[in-house]
C-alpha cells in the first residue's frame, strides 16, 4: 500500500519536474523517458508521501503546490521552533522539520512553489457567494477585516503571505478554528483576524476559498 | 518665492486646524469608552500591532506618530467617498465619528522604528525634500511637512511612511484624492504630484521612508 502510493507519487512528480530540477532520466526507472527530479535535487518524495502526488494535498496534509516559497520556508522554521504547535503539526511536521537542513527546506520550498496548483473544490457550493463577500469586503461593523488587502484579489498570496485559493475546505476550516483554540499564536495577524469570525463565517470562507483557481477567482 | 508660497499655505492650514480642532474636541470626549479599544485592535490587524504599517498584497500605511488632525480628515473623506479606496471606505463607514479623536490620539502616541523597504536615490530625495526643484516648479516639501517630516496639524507626517505606499499615493493623487477632500487641503498637493517624475517620487519616498 505504502509502496504503491510512493511509486505513483514519484511518477506524477516526475511529470511536473521541469527546469533546473530535472536532470538525466534514471535508467533503472520504468518510464525512463520522463523527466525526473535530479539525483542531487531536494528530497521531494519525503514530502509528497504525505502531501500527495504532485503535492496537491492528501487527507490532512495541505497542498504545497503553488504555495509561496517564502511562506513555506517561514512555516518550516515555525515547525522547527515549535511556534506552530497545532496538533497535526506536532504529530507530523515537528519531526520532519527537525530533520531538514534549512538549505534543503529552501530548495523544497522553491520547488513546490513552482508546481501548478489545482483547486480542491471540496467546500459547500451554496456558501460560495457568502464566502466571497466576506473575503472581499469583511464586515467593518463587526470588526471583520477584508482578506483581500493581504492575501490578494485572487487569494494568490505574495512573498511570505500564503496563497489560500484552492486549499482544501477541511484544512482551511481547521486552521482558522485552531487559531481560536489558541494554537500558533505567533502567526500575527491571523489569531486576531480569526477571533472575530463565527463558525458559520469560517465555514463560508473555507468553502469559497476551496473553489478558487486562477479562473474562478477573477470573477 | 516657493518658500513664501509654502509658508502662506502653512498659515491658512494652521488657521483651519484651529477651527477643526475646536469643532471636534467635544465629540472625541463623548466617544471615548466602550468599543473604541476593539476598534483600535481591528485597525492594528491591518496597520500593524505597533502602527508601523504592513506590507500585505497592498502596502498598508503607517499610522504611528501620524498627526491626529490628518487622521481625522482622512477617515471623514474615506467615509464620504471624497478619498477613493474600497477597503478604507468600508472601514471608515464602520467607525463612529464620535470616536475619531480617541483613535487618532492612540496612533499619534505610537513611535516604532520605520519599516523601510524603499529603493530610490536617497540623496536626490533629501535634496527635493529640503529645497524642492525650482526648475520644475516643485516646492520644498519641508516648507509644509516640516524639516523633520513630522507634519503638523492637518499636514501629514511623512517620516517612516512605507515607501511603496508613498509612491502609489503620489503617482495616483488626482484620481484618488483630487476631489477637494480634507476641506480643500488635498488640492495643495496637486501641482506637486503632477510635476514630479517617477524617479523623483521614488527618491523622495525612499528618503522620508527612512526618517524616524
Ligand atoms: C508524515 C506526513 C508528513 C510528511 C512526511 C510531511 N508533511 Fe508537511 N504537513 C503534514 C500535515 C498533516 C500538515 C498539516 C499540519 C497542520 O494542520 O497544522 C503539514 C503541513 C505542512 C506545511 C504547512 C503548509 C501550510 O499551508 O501552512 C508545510 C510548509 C509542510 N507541511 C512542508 C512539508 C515538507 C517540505 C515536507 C518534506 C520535507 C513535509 N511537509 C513532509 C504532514 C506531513
Ligand atoms: C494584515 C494581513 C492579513 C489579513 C487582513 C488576513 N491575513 Fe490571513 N494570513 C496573513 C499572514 C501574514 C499569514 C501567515 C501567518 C503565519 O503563518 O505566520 C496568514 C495566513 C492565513 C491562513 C493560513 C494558510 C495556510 O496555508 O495555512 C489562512 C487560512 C488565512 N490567513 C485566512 C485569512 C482570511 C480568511 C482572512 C480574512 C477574513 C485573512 N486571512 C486576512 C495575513 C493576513
Ligand atoms: C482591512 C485592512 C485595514 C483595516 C482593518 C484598516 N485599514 Fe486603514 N488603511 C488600509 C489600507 C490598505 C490603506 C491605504 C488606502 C489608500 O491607499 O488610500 C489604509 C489607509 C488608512 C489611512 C490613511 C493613511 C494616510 O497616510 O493617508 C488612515 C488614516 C487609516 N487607514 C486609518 C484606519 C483606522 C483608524 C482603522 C481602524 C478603524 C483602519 N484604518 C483599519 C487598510 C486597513
Ligand atoms: C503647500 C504645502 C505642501 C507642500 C509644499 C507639500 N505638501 Fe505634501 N501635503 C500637504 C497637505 C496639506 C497634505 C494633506 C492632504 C490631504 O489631507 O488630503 C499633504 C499630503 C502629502 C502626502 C500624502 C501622505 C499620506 O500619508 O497619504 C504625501 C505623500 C506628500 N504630501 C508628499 C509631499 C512631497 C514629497 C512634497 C514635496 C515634493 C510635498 N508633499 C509638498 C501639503 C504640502
Amino acid at each position: 500500500m505504502k509502496h504503491i502510493g510512493l511509486t505513483v507519487a514519484s511518477l506524477v512528480i516526475s511529470l511536473w519536474a521541469t527546469g533546473p530540477l530535472c536532470a538525466q532520466p534514471d535508467a533503472s526507472y520504468p518510464l525512463a523517458l520522463l523527466p525526473l527530479p535530479a539525483a542531487n535535487g531536494p528530497p521531494v518524495k519525503n514530502c509528497t508521501y504525505c502531501h500527495g502526488v504532485s503535492a496537491q494535498g492528501l487527507a490532512t496534509a495541505p497542498r504545497l503546490a503553488g504555495q509561496r516559497a517564502a511562506y513555506i520556508e517561514k512555516e518550516l522554521s515555525a515547525f522547527r521552533g515549535h511556534e506552530r504547535d497545532n496538533p497535526l503539526s506536532q504529530l507530523y511536521m515537528w519531526n520532519v522539520a527537525a530533520n531538514l537542513k534549512p538549505e534543503t527546506g529552501r530548495e523544497l520550498a522553491v520547488y513546490f512553489s513552482q508546481l501548478p496548483p489545482r483547486a480542491a473544490a471540496d467546500g459547500n457550493r451554496g456558501l460560495f457567494d457568502e464566502g466571497r463577500a466576506l473575503y472581499q469586503q469583511g464586515v467593518p461593523n463587526a470588526n471583520i477585516v477584508t482578506c483581500v488587502v493581504c492575501h490578494g484579489p485572487n487569494a494568490e498570496g505574495v512573498r511570505d503571505i500564503p496563497r489560500l485559493g484552492g486549499l482544501s475546505y477541511l484544512y482551511l476550516k481547521r486552521r482558522m478554528e485552531e487559531w481560536n483554540k489558541g494554537y500558533h499564536p505567533t502567526a500575527r495577524p491571523m489569531p486576531q483576524v480569526a477571533r472575530e469570525l463565527s463558525p458559520a463565517e469560517i465555514d463560508a470562507l473555507a468553502s469559497y476559498l476551496s473553489f478558487l483557481d486562477e479562473e474562478t477567482a477573477s470573477k | 518665492m516657493i518658500a513664501i508660497h509654502g509658508r502662506n499655505a502653512l498659515y491658512s492650514i494652521a488657521l483651519a486646524s484651529a477651527v477643526v480642532a475646536a469643532g471636534f474636541s467635544g465629540s472625541a470626549v463623548a466617544g471615548a469608552g466602550g468599543g473604541v479599544q476593539d476598534k483600535i485592535e481591528y485597525c492594528q490587524v491591518c496597520h500593524g500591532e505597533t502602527g508601523r504599517g504592513f506590507y500585505g498584497y497592498y502596502a498598508i500605511p503607517r499610522l504611528a506618530g501620524q498627526q491626529p488632525g490628518y487622521i481625522e480628515n482622512q477617515l471623514r473623506d474615506y467615509a464620504s467617498g471624497l478619498r477613493h479606496n474600497s477597503v478604507m471606505g468600508g472601514v471608515a463607514r464602520g467607525v463612529s465619528p464620535a470616536t475619531y479623536g480617541a483613535i487618532a490620539a492612540h496612533f499619534h502616541a505610537m513611535n516604532p522604528a520605520p519599516l523601510g523597504g524603499g529603493g530610490g536615490n536617497v540623496a536626490l530625495g533629501r535634496e527635493i525634500f529640503a529645497n524642492g526643484l525650482p526648475e520644475s516648479n516643485v516646492p520644498a516639501c519641508s516648507a509644509c511637512h516640516g524639516p523633520d517630516a513630522h507634519g503638523t496639524g492637518q499636514i501629514p507626517r511623512l517620516a517612516g511612511q512605507l515607501p511603496s505606499y508613498l509612491v502609489k499615493t503620489l503617482s495616483n493623487w488626482s484620481p484618488e484624492r483630487g476631489h477637494s477632500s480634507a476641506g480643500g487641503l488635498s488640492a495643495l498637493m496637486v501641482p506637486t504630484t503632477h510635476n514630479l517624475t517617477a524617479a523623483q517620487i521614488a527618491a523622495v519616498a525612499a528618503y522620508v521612508g527612512g526618517l524616524r
